[in-house]
């Protein structure tokens, strides 16, 4: 098979406006410094990537990179000091239908039970019926958690809380998912198992994903194409196609080509981390 | 035994609410016999021995009556109507008082919390007026509302009305960054933010609060009563007392811990059933 890897600012000319439709998120040129107590901290330098309706994009970088600025910017739950970034077609901004967010952390409510903490979203929509506790039921079985509606989330491990977490970001059926790490605090198997389902509710449901994560490996095997960002500052250095076979399986994650992607990502941050000369862990 | 209530209980620090575990998770965690045997056993063992202190005269009757005269006098006491009257306008003081109190610190503290203006111009005041030991104005508020049970309610509500408001401003602090986020992804208002977010977040603050105003509120009601009041259970300590009705007087003791007991067991109990939650 082989790997396309295209430079970030190659692909933002030419078919823009016909693309506008047909790209689910467009970040271009966005710059963000954070104003702290201690000075102005650089955290993304005029980056640029798209993802396309219906593509799975992966962001990956080590800590430092801006790679949960970027989600955050692209949720609308934080501004932004240049550039444009593009949801839907429309500019980033927070209370959409059409976009749904997960953190590292579950974030569910301990006073609502799993089915409640599901239906949360529905409620601030104003989209509260039967039929949709039955959808919310539905999908809490789809994440695996059957027979756990009348549950507490601290009555759950944590791998089952964040299934309710994507089950929670499912029920209103964005069209767009943000997420930042969603199983990175997790145990390996756990994350392996959940990154397969994730791969299959992608596959099925068609819908496009930014996912942002430090680990290559899961990058790999989830995305379409994985952004490479270096960190202080955040940048784009590059754009990689997978190209790995759909539906996805534990075993892509045993097949060369994903240890030969996993590995040239791995150098190109390396060879960066080098030539400032300073050693990565 | 009367202060047990109030003991540990430092009025100028916010109370955080993991301020310590419940009864029911004491009794949890370290069993029956450790929770319950072993104070039962010192304080018979510290009751024995006032007993024999009192009775072989190493100190005087009069001044330190025995438990064996205090239990009788107690008896007698609660035989008796003037002492249900009293403790009818004590327990009336407090809980009053402690609604009141309790109310105001909760839209005071919400308003601190939610709007920065607010609380930059009122934490600083609240601060300050923490320090100021507040029964001290208990001649005060008798010189403004009178020798009944106003200025009684007055100074229990102003006494429990600062812990509260603390923990309610720390209450409101304590909230889920994530959280916060992903309701303001949902698009949700100002209202239903605190309505399914903030509210329920702050609730365990706000009940370590509340727990420490319940026993502050007895306090301020027993301290107004002293300073000036024409009943109640602190007239009652007072009236024995200057009668040299020592064993009385502490019967009365013995009964506010008690009310003192239940009103903080109340409080517990709806802890327990509101904030099913805490500690997870």
């Amino acid at each position: 098979m082989p790997t396309k890897v295209t430079n970030s600012s190659g692909q933002s000319s030419g078919t823009e406006a016909a693309a506008a439709g047909a790209l689910a998120v467009s970040v271009k040129d966005l710059s963000k410094t954070y104003n702290t107590r201690r000075g102005p901290v650089e955290a993304v330098r005029r980056s640029s990537f798209d993802v396309r309706r219906g593509e799975f994009v992966a962001l990956v970088g080590p800590s430092g990179c801006g790679k949960s600025t970027i989600l955050k910017i692209a949720a609308g739950l934080i501004p932004f000091n240049e550039g444009t970034v593009m949801v839907g077609g429309e500019d980033a901004r927070s209370g959409r239908r059409d976009v749904g967010i997960m953190f590292q952390a579950p974030v569910l409510l301990p006073w609502r039970t799993v089915l409640d903490n599901v239906l949360l979203p529905m409620e601030i929509f104003g989209l509260t019926s039967s039929e949709a506790k039955d959808r919310a039921h539905e999908l809490l079985n789809t994440v695996g958690l059957r027979g756990f509606d009348d549950k507490y989330p601290w009555e759950l491990s944590g791998g089952m809380q964040q299934r309710a977490s994507l089950a929670r970001v499912l029920v209103y059926e964005p069209g767009i998912l943000l997420m930042d790490e969603p199983f990175s605090a997790l145990d390996e198997f756990t994350r392996e198992h959940l990154n397969v389902e994730l791969a299959k509710i992608h596959e099925t449901y068609g819908r496009s994903v930014l996912y942002v994560t430090h680990n290559i490996q899961e990058a790999v095997f989830l995305a379409d194409r994985v952004v490479v960002m270096k960190p202080h500052p955040g940048e784009v250095l590059d754009v990689v196609d997978t190209n790995l076979p759909r539906p996805r399986s534990l075993d892509v994650l045993l097949e060369e080509e994903t240890t030969r992607l996993v590995t040239g990502i791995r150098r190109k941050l390396y060879t960066h981390e080098l030539k400032r000369g300073r050693h990565g862990d | 035994m009367a202060t047990e209530v109030g003991v540990g209980m430092d009025p100028a620090r916010p109370v955080t609410p993991d301020a310590g575990p419940s009864f029911r998770e004491r009794m949890r965690e370290r069993g029956i016999v450790s929770t319950i045997l072993w104070p039962t056993v010192s304080l018979i063992a510290i009751l024995l021995i006032w007993e024999w202190l009192s009775k072989t005269g190493r100190v005087d009757e009069i001044i330190v009556p025995a438990p064996t005269d205090i239990a009788e006098a107690f008896v007698d006491l609660v035989q008796e109507t003037f002492f249900w009257e009293a403790t009818w306008v004590t327990v009336q003081e407090t809980v009053i008082g402690f609604g009141a109190g309790v109310l105001g610190a909760w839209i005071l503290g919400t308003l601190i919390g939610v709007f920065r203006p607010f609380r930059l111009a009122f934490y600083p005041l609240v601060v300050v007026f923490q320090i100021t030991p507040r029964v001290a104005l208990a001649p005060v508020f008798l010189t403004w509302f009178g020798f009944g049970i106003t200025s009684k309610i007055v100074m229990a509500a102003t006494i429990c009305f600062f812990p509260v408001l603390i923990n309610v401003v720390l209450g409101l602090e304590t909230v889920d960054r994530d959280a916060r986020d992903l309701m303001r992804s949902f698009g949700a208002s100002k209202w239903e933010e605190y309505r399914k977010l903030t509210l329920p977040s702050s609730l365990p603050a706000i009940f370590a609060g509340l727990k420490v105003a319940i026993t502050l509120a007895l306090i301020g009601a027993i301290v107004a009563e002293f300073v000036g009041a024409t009943e109640g259970m602190g007239v009652l300590i007072k009236t024995f007392n200057f009668q040299l009705q020592v064993a009385e007087g502490f019967a009365v003791i013995l009964a506010l811990s008690i009310i003192g007991l239940i009103l903080y067991g109340i409080t517990e109990f709806l802890e327990s059933k509101i904030v099913f939650w805490r500690g997870h």
